[in-house]
């Protein structure tokens, strides 16, 4: 069942189920106060009947006055007034009048009784007087359960099926008209595709949940459409990183092979040769590692790892590699209490993260002093790197987490574009967060982001 | 006898600097801290009526300014007594004093550089400060020295600080 109906069929369920309790409600409390009080009035008359017939110091006329001129005359108001001097009179009542026994027995045992047959109410009472014992009942058509009743009843039903129309066409037409944002936006999805992703949704202004939804689509197919070219350049990047060595492995041997050749000029092709291919087994072997820390998500141990120590072994490592380093490492909002540096991770990947941005940091900023700051919150440590290198161009920022790219101004700088994939991959393993902002030729911040261990 | 330190802040990371310049000149001393933004009270009577400044503080402070708070926190775990923000929403040097009375404020620090960017219906408490009598200090630092975007976490990490 489409969600529009369910939403419709609910809607107009729970009203007319609403409305139903009412209007019934609304019947059945009229009729039980009709009968109540119609009673009332019966007994009332069959009162005074009794006064003015059996009391001998009535002043009958006087109430025939009043009767006649302030009581409303009943339909087919008929009076009954038996004598009853013993309990087996009731019998030859019972069957001289239109009245059942059951009733009759009922007014003498307990001194009144109503009773109707139809739309026939009797009231009696036993009266005393004189020392004789009277029955007396009154009957009359209840005019208004009759009419009034039976009018009311017609107008709940008749309002109630019109309401009814109503509350269904109405709920079926906001349902249907609730979900048509929904349904076009359903309908320009379908048409978008890996061949024209550029598509996006039309924005909807006024309705603040469906723009968020849009927002969020395109925000999604952005993602996507950068993906996808990546996804497009990698391929070449990886034939044009792997076809460089390749092309001049291919070219020293040609050169070498067109003539007879001294000693000493194959050796020295032999060293290019073997240079190329070692600087191809790099990027194989950096490649591998991708690829593992990529796939083997469960596979790495977890050990505490204090982050501030991991950094001070990175310096250690470049400054082997690279004396000229002006790494500083900031420790002035370093925590007081050593819990809240140590995060759950792997020793050697995270030091292989740190390294790479390090090394980075280094190399593009031309040994530029390079600032490492550390601090931690409650729940996470904050491993901030900032450079005053050459920076990275606004349109190649959204590339650089991708295999092989390499940005637009680093043709000066050795690298194959596989570090920072791979510290990225690291960092998301870790459940971090790998942040990068730069600004051309003002430098560039590398912030990583790691939850803390939960050290109870 | 921890220290009660008044913090003047617009809720910004960066205006952290100057608790974080506060602490360094507080030294060794145990203190309290009391950090203010101000603001005045909502004028249509339905918000005034749900007035709650708790709430309002909450509703006010970014992720990123609590984040840093709790990275200062960590790094003055010894010396911070207590921690708490605070709204103002007076419009007199002795609405400042009666404020600075009750939270029973010893010295208040304010930037001196720095220039508050407070929110919507925030303002600049500095003048009503200044002129209350409570002991005060600029503290001097350059706002945004390499910063590339505003109000983020690492305003706080890199500092060209003239130290007051």
């Amino acid at each position: 069942m489409k969600t529009q109906h369910r939403i419709a069929l609910l809607l107009s369920l729970t009203s007319v189920f609403i409305f139903l309790v009412f209007g019934g409600s609304i019947y059945f409390f009229l009729d039980t106060y009709s009968f109540t009080d119609f009673y009332k009035r019966l007994r009332a008359r069959a009162t005074i009947a009794a006064e003015y017939h059996l009391d001998k110091d009535a002043d009958t006329q006087t109430y025939l006055n009043i009767r006649s001129k302030h009581l409303e005359h009943l339909t087919n108001e008929t009076e009954y007034i038996y004598e009853i001097a013993r309990e087996s009179d009731l019998d030859s009542v019972a069957r001289s009048a239109p009245l059942p026994l059951a009733f009759v027995k009922h007014i003498y045992r307990d001194g009144e009784a109503r009773y109707h047959n139809g739309d026939v109410f009797y009231s009696g009472i036993k009266y005393l007087s004189q020392g004789k014992t009277y029955v007396v009942v009154v009957s009359a058509q209840n005019y208004y359960a009759s009419n009034h009743l039976i009018f009311i009843r017609n107008l709940i039903v008749i309002g109630l099926l019109t309401v009814l129309a109503v509350i269904f066409y109405l709920s079926f037409y906001f349902s249907k008209h609730i979900f048509d944002p929904i349904k076009r936006i359903t309908e320009k999805v379908r048409q978008i595709s890996s061949e024209n992703i550029h598509l996006r949704l039309q924005n909807e202004g006024n309705d603040y949940e469906i723009s968020q939804l849009t927002a969020i689509f395109n925000g999604l197919l952005d993602r996507l459409e950068t993906a996808f070219e990546a996804q497009r350049n990698f391929i070449s990047n990886a034939s044009h990183e792997f076809g460089t060595p390749l092309t001049s492995i291919m070219g020293e041997a040609e050169v070498m092979l067109m003539k007879e050749r001294h000693p000493e000029e194959y050796q020295q092709a032999l060293r290019k040769i073997l240079e190329q291919a070692e600087r191809l087994n790099q990027i194989t072997q950096t490649l591998l590692g991708l690829a593992r820390t990529g796939y083997q998500d469960k596979s790495i141990k977890l050990e505490i790892v204090r982050t501030d120590e991991l950094i001070f072994q990175a310096k250690e490592t470049i400054d082997k590699l690279n004396p000229k380093n002006q790494i500083q490492i900031d420790i002035s909002l370093l925590p007081q209490n050593p819990k809240k540096l140590k995060v759950m991770g792997d020793k050697q990947l995270l030091l292989l993260a740190f390294s790479n941005i390090l090394t980075n940091a280094c190399k593009y900023s031309q040994n530029q002093p390079v600032e490492v700051s550390i601090a931690s919150s409650d729940d996470h440590v904050y491993i901030v790197v900032t450079d005053k290198g050459i920076g990275i161009p606004e349109a190649d920022l959204p590339y650089i987490f991708e295999p092989f790219f390499r940005a637009s101004n680093t043709l000066k700088f050795e690298g194959y574009g596989i570090g920072l994939p791979l510290t990225k991959t690291i960092i998301n393993m870790h459940q971090g967060q790998l942040q990068v902002e730069s600004v051309v030729n003002t430098g560039t911040i590398v912030k990583v982001r790691i939850p803390l261990a939960q050290i109870v | 006898m921890a220290k009660r330190m008044l913090i003047v802040t617009d809720l910004r990371v960066e205006s952290l600097n100057t608790l974080r310049l506060a602490l360094e000149h507080a030294g060794e001393e145990q203190v309290e801290i009391v950090l203010m933004y101000a603001e005045t009270s909502p004028d249509s009577i339905t918000e005034m009526l749900f007035h709650n400044p708790e709430y309002r503080i909450k509703e006010l402070v970014k992720p990123e300014f609590q984040e840093a708070l709790a990275i200062l926190k960590n790094r003055y775990e010894n010396v911070i007594r207590s921690l708490r923000i605070r709204l103002f929403s007076g419009f007199t040097t002795n609405a400042f004093r009666n404020f600075a009375e009750g939270l029973r404020i010893e010295v208040v620090y304010l930037p001196r550089t720095y220039q508050l960017q407070p929110g919507e219906r925030g303002f600049d408490p500095t003048p009503y400060i200044k002129k209350s009598g409570l002991p005060y200090h600029e503290l001097d630092y350059t706002p945004g020295a390499n910063s590339v975007k505003d109000n983020v976490l690492d305003s706080l990490f890199k500092l060209d600080t003239v130290r007051a």
